[in-house]
Order: C-alpha cells, then sequence, then structure tokens
C-alpha cells in the first residue's frame, strides 16, 4: 500500500478501496497488531468510542465531535462492523487510521468482530455485494483475530476497557494477558465473556440472554475494579438511548457511539474522554442526516412488524 | 403508487417476516410458501433474529387467542372474521379443525382478495383445507395497479379520501363513457354488487371478500354472503385497522358492534388487534418518519399512542371488557419455559436492547362486547373466558 493518506482520504468519501489495497492494509495491521498485548496500555488524555456498526457517516460525525485523529487519541471499544450499511468503510478507515497513526489510535475487539457473526449480521453479505466475493470478509476476519481484548488507560486508578465485560474466570487482569487471543471468538470461557457480557443489577452472576457471557452484578464491578487498582471499567455492547450510562456508584459506564442505531432506534450516541487526571467528559452527538456531505446515501430501509 | 397499493404491499412484509421466522424454525406453517411472490427465492429470504423472535411473538399471540376462542365452549358454532387477511394461513388450519363448527371470513381489498382466491382455485391443499363445495367468482380482470402515465390530467380526480388526506389517498377514475370506477376495487365487469364488494370465493365455511372498508357500513356488513350475526365472533384486525384514518377505523369497529349488538344478534363479538403505538418517544417518532419515506402512514400510531389509549378507545366503542399487552411483555409472559428454552436454542439473540425497544412499540389487543359493565375488573365471559387465562398489562 503505496499511500495511506489518500487511502484515507478515499474512505473519508466513503469509497471503498481496490481488493489488492485491502489485502496490503490488512496484512500491515496484522503485522502492527500481533506486537499488541491482549490489554494494552494506553496514555491519557483519550477519547473512548463504542459500538459503531458501520455507520460511517456518523463515524465522520464523531471525529467532528471529538477531533480528528491523530489530534485526538481515541479507543474504539469493538463492534465496528455489521448491521449498518457501511461496515466495511467504517471498518478499513479504522484501520488505515491505526496503520497510519498506531499510537493515536487503539481498536479492541468487540462480539461482532467474529466470522460467525459478521455472517448473519451483515458485513458478509456487504463485502460480496461490494466485492463479488468473500476475499476482502476473509482478510478483515483474520485483522480480527489479532485485535487486543482490551485496553487500560491512565496507570493505577485508570480505567479498564473492554467490549463487553467480565468474566467469572478473570480475576485480575493477568489472566486476561494469558489467554492466546489470535483466534475466532471462541463459545465459551474468558475471552467470550469479555467480548459479550452485560452488567446487570443483580448481585453475582447471572444467565445471559444473549446466549453468550454472562450478567454481573454491581458486587462482581466493585471486585475487580479494587482487585485490579482501576476507578471505573468503560464498556460498550448495549444500546443506551442517552448515549451512555453509569452504573453502581460509577462504577462501570456503557459507551453507545451509534446515534440513530439501524436508523431505527432514535437514541443519541456519546464517546467518553478521559483526561490526565481521570476525570471524565462526555459528549453527545445525534445521526447525521442520511445524505449529508454528498456521500453516497443509500436510503437504508428498516424493518418493522407490519 | 397509490396509498391502497403501498398498504397491499405491507402483506409482502408479514409474508416475508413470517416466511424467514417459518424457515428459522419458530413456527411451522409449511403453507406460506405458496403466498411468495414469483419473483421471491425462498433461499433468499432471511431476517435477524430479532426480527424473527418478534414476528414469531406476533404471530404467537394472535393465535393463542383465537385459539383459545374457538377452543372455548367449542362445541358452539362460532364465527371468525379477519380484516385485511391478505395472506394469512389461519384459515386453513382452523378450519379442518373445527370444520362446521366454524365459518371464517375474510375481508380485504378486492385485488388482494381474487388473488387469494385465485391461490386457493390453484393450489388443492388450500382448496382440501377447506370443508364443502367451494365456488368462485373471480373473472373480473385486475385494472392497472396506477393511472397509466400520460393520460390526460382530467381523467383523475381526487375522491373525497384523497382529499382529506392530503391528495395521498385513491382517486376515482372517471372513464370516457362517464362511470366511475373504484380503481382495483370495482372493476368494469366484475362481481361487485351495488353495495361495493363482490365474493371472490364462496364456501359453506370460507368466504373472502373484496371490500373497500373506508366504505363498510352496517347494512352492507350484514349482506355480506355467509355473514351470521347469530353466531359468537370474533373480529381479527391483524395491522390492518391502523392504516385508515381514526374515524374511519372507528366507524369500521362501530359498524361491527352495531350489527352485532341489533336484537337478533348474539350479542357476543369480540376482537383481537395488533398494531404499532408510536409510545410518543423518540423511536416512535423515528419509526413514523421511516414508514413515511415508504408512503406508509399509521395514523392510528399517533391517536392512540399508548395501550391505555387504545384499551380506552375499544371501550368507548363497546368493547366493554378490553385487555392489552405489547409484544415485549407478551414475549416475557405468554411463554413458557419449554417455547422459550427452543425459541432461545434457535438463533442467538445478539440484539437484545434493540428488540426489547423495537417490541415494547407494538400493541395486541383483546375485547369483547360482553360482559357490558364499565369496570377495568372485569371478567372474560361466555366464548371469551380463556382470556381470563392470558396475563394482561393493562
Amino acid at each position: 500500500m503505496s499511500n495511506l493518506d489518500s487511502a484515507i482520504e478515499k474512505l473519508r468519501d466513503c469509497q471503498t478501496l481496490p481488493e489488492q489495497e485491502v489485502r496490503e492494509l490488512c496484512y500491515r495491521a496484522q503485522e502492527l497488531l500481533v506486537e499488541e498485548r491482549n490489554v494494552q496500555i494506553v496514555d491519557t488524555p483519550v477519547t473512548i468510542c463504542g459500538d459503531i456498526h458501520g455507520q460511517f457517516h456518523d463515524l465522520i460525525t464523531l471525529f467532528e465531535q471529538g477531533g480528528e485523529c491523530p489530534d485526538t487519541n481515541y479507543l474504539f471499544l469493538g463492534d465496528f462492523v455489521d448491521r449498518g450499511f457501511y461496515s466495511l468503510e467504517s471498518f478499513l478507515l479504522l484501520l488505515c487510521l491505526k496503520v497510519r497513526y498506531p499510537d493515536r489510535i487503539t481498536l479492541i475487539r468487540g462480539n461482532h468482530e467474529s466470522r460467525q457473526i459478521t455472517t448473519v449480521y451483515g458485513f458478509y453479505d456487504e463485502c460480496i455485494r461490494k466485492y463479488g466475493s468473500a476475499n476482502v470478509w476473509r482478510y478483515c476476519c483474520d485483522v480480527f483475530d489479532y485485535l487486543a481484548l482490551g485496553a487500560l488507560v491512565g496507570g493505577p486508578g485508570g480505567v479498564f476497557c473492554v467490549h463487553g465485560g467480565l468474566s467469572p474466570s478473570v480475576k485480575h487482569l493477568d489472566q486476561i494477558r494469558l489467554i492466546d487471543r489470535k483466534q475466532e471468538v471462541p463459545h465459551e470461557g474468558a475471552m467470550c465473556d469479555l467480548l459479550w457480557s452485560d452488567p446487570d443489577d443483580i448481585d453475582g452472576w447471572g444467565i445471559s440472554p444473549r446466549g453468550a457471557g454472562y450478567l454481573f452484578g454491581g458486587d462482581k464491578v466493585h471486585e475487580f475494579n479494587h482487585t485490579n487498582d482501576i476507578s471505573l471499567i468503560a464498556r460498550a455492547h448495549q444500546l443506551v438511548m442517552e448515549g451512555y450510562k453509569e452504573m453502581f456508584e460509577g462504577a462501570i459506564v456503557t459507551v453507545w457511539s451509534a446515534p440513530n442505531y439501524c436508523y431505527r432506534c432514535g437514541n443519541v450516541a456519546a464517546i467518553l474522554t478521559v483526561g490526565e487526571d481521570l476525570e471524565r467528559k462526555y459528549r453527545i452527538f445525534e445521526a447525521a442526516p442520511q445524505d449529508a456531505k454528498g456521500m453516497p446515501a443509500k436510503k437504508p430501509v428498516a424493518d418493522y412488524f407490519l | 403508487m397509490s396509498r391502497n397499493k403501498i398498504v397491499q404491499d405491507t402483506d409482502s412484509d408479514a409474508l416475508l417476516s413470517k416466511f424467514a421466522a417459518e424457515r428459522a424454525g419458530y413456527h411451522h406453517d409449511p403453507l406460506l410458501k405458496l403466498f411468495l411472490p414469483s419473483d421471491v427465492n425462498p433461499a433468499d429470504v432471511h431476517k435477524l433474529p430479532l426480527f424473527n423472535r418478534g414476528t414469531y411473538v406476533r404471530v404467537m399471540a394472535v393465535t393463542k387467542l383465537i385459539d383459545q376462542f374457538l377452543s372455548t365452549t367449542s362445541d358452539t358454532k362460532k364465527q371468525i372474521i379477519s380484516l385485511g387477511a391478505g395472506s394469512d394461513t389461519r384459515p386453513f388450519y382452523l378450519l379442518p379443525k373445527y370444520r362446521s363448527n366454524l365459518i371464517y371470513h375474510e375481508l380485504d381489498f378486492a385485488v388482494s382478495a381474487r388473488q387469494k382466491a385465485e391461490l386457493v382455485a390453484k393450489h388443492a391443499v388450500l382448496k382440501d383445507a377447506i370443508p364443502g363445495p367451494v365456488e368462485y367468482d373471480i373473472h373480473a380482470p385486475d385494472l392497472p395497479h396506477r393511472p397509466r402515465r400520460r393520460s390526460p390530467p382530467w381523467l383523475f380526480v381526487p375522491s373525497r379520501e384523497a382529499a382529506s388526506q392530503s391528495g395521498s389517498g385513491p382517486h376515482h377514475i372517471h372513464s370516457s363513457s362517464g362511470t366511475n370506477i373504484h380503481p382495483r376495487h370495482n372493476s368494469p365487469s366484475g362481481g361487485q354488487n351495488p353495495h361495493g364488494f363482490e365474493t371472490p370465493l364462496k364456501s359453506p365455511s370460507y368466504y373472502i371478500h373484496g371490500v373497500d372498508l373506508r366504505h363498510l357500513t352496517t347494512p352492507t356488513l350484514v349482506q355480506l354472503p355467509g355473514i351470521d350475526i347469530s353466531l359468537p365472533t370474533l373480529l381479527v384486525s391483524e395491522c390492518c385497522l391502523c392504516y385508515l384514518e381514526p374515524d374511519a377505523s372507528d366507524a369500521v369497529l362501530a359498524a361491527f358492534i352495531k350489527a352485532f349488538t341489533c336484537p337478533s344478534s348474539s350479542n357476543q363479538l369480540g376482537i383481537v388487534s395488533y398494531e404499532p403505538f408510536s409510545s410518543d418517544d423518540q423511536f416512535g417518532k423515528v419509526m413514523i418518519h421511516n414508514l413515511a419515506i415508504r408512503g406508509i402512514s399509521i395514523p392510528t400510531m399517533m391517536a392512540f399512542p399508548t395501550l391505555q389509549a387504545q384499551v380506552s378507545r375499544l371501550r368507548g366503542l363497546g368493547f366493554k371488557a378490553a385487555a392489552a399487552g405489547d409484544l415485549k411483555y407478551v414475549h416475557d409472559a405468554w411463554i413458557n419455559g419449554d417455547e422459550m428454552q427452543k425459541i432461545d436454542a434457535l438463533e442467538l439473540l445478539d440484539e437484545r436492547e434493540e428488540f426489547d425497544l423495537l417490541v415494547a412499540h407494538y400493541g395486541i389487543y383483546w375485547g369483547s362486547t360482553v360482559p357490558e359493565l364499565d369496570s377495568s375488573d372485569y371478567k372474560f365471559e361466555g366464548p371469551f373466558a380463556g382470556w381470563n387465562d392470558f396475563p394482561r398489562q393493562i
């Protein structure tokens, strides 16, 4: 890939890259990601973003709101793909930025960064539609396998970032560091739980209605934060109408960055900036108009039970 | 595209959703595939797990309410009148089961009614489900779906409804001979009688009527072939009346109530209705906007924005005993452990919050003209007594 900057420009206009360029980009990204730890160490200040789900125009709005990369240091909590119409452009833009500014953007894996889930929820179909073959989908899935599982922001007393949440098999962050992450997301176990679990108003652990991961209560959150000397768990994974939601006396927050999710839900989105003193600043934003900025604006059709 | 055509097309939404859920294993309905449009490849019909589950809940809720009505005092002959039935397959399962104890009427746009009658004529498996001899009257040719392009503008004059719906309603076509033709409701040679309805399929226990609900009055209604007001009767509106303006929708219900509360009637009319409501929230606003892009307007969503508003409306119209639950409530309260386990195993439902949000905007309503009490403390009685077993949100 000769010119990353021109690829970024192209992607910013919501244009796809030729298959050969995607292949090269994914290869370079893998080389970079393989060196990352399961729990990446990230400095403050950093702006933490939740699910994107292929809502490309809203991702552009997110950068307008939070500042462009590399001026702003970003951490994305996963679920870049599926559901929206521009999973490919969204993920490739983030990946290009990662390769171009590796120290200014951190990408961690969401439960949708998986072969199995993307074949059900749209990313696979989108790749077939845009390239006529599954090659690009395969290149991207190979990158998914290398994404970090979490991040630790701001050192002691800082913020643990993960897509889903806690796991009964992970008491200490070091246990995450032992996982061999370079694989498809398994159906159970620590790696699966980190990407699938949800906080809930219960005590201890509960069965997740999603069919993977667990529900975990405030007691488990406080225990985990205390054991690992962190002040906050920042996670995504769940739609929040108000964009973000703190629970358990502010010990965990859900950040959701896909406004009007699936062009249907009517929610606002949020990003969280964690400052040098670990202070939290939330910024709320709304969905971009469908045909904003002259970008390709295929009218999305939201399904209803008629 | 005319507003009628747009509303008719919502039947394909329902059909494809039901077919996708069927393929995913949520319910067993082998007849659905017969109704698929010819340009649809069954292998291509996929919906997301949240959508399949929502469709399952909706179908299950209506089916359970109907089954309960039919199986309560099951030796009594009963009648179902299904509004905007479209490609609903229920009659082909219920008729063989209840045989001479059930009369089943379907009312829909004339073009939809004829299409269904044609399909029954074509498929032995549908025809054989109907007890007794079947008569067809489907020679009326369809008019084109929309006025031909390039026609002189004076040929198209908005009807009263169209004027009241800001020009989005149906148009009368004044033909050169000076007669008024409703596109797709009347036809020059067709089977419509002076009352404005036609019955393309007739049998002792199953009738398909083509009628514009906006013109349905009590006198027309009681003249529909086979309608028997002396029978305990269940009216079913599965996302049908919601497309009418609230006044027009009220008028349809009032026409039925009037017919079924007159001295010679059974005085036992029930209703099962399914329709979306706006909740006056952001989701509802986006839904109204997204549907408007498709040309779909659901006026009752705003007129009755909550379950309570819709229940009060039904009581006000004469369904004195009325209850409701949104699909989220029905999903949580009506599905027993085994059933839930079965559907949980079908597909991984990742989008749980979205599912809860989505299905919380659709209501299932059930009510009856008996008992005639103005109280929220009623018990359903007679053929509707079985409904007391269903948990209700309101």
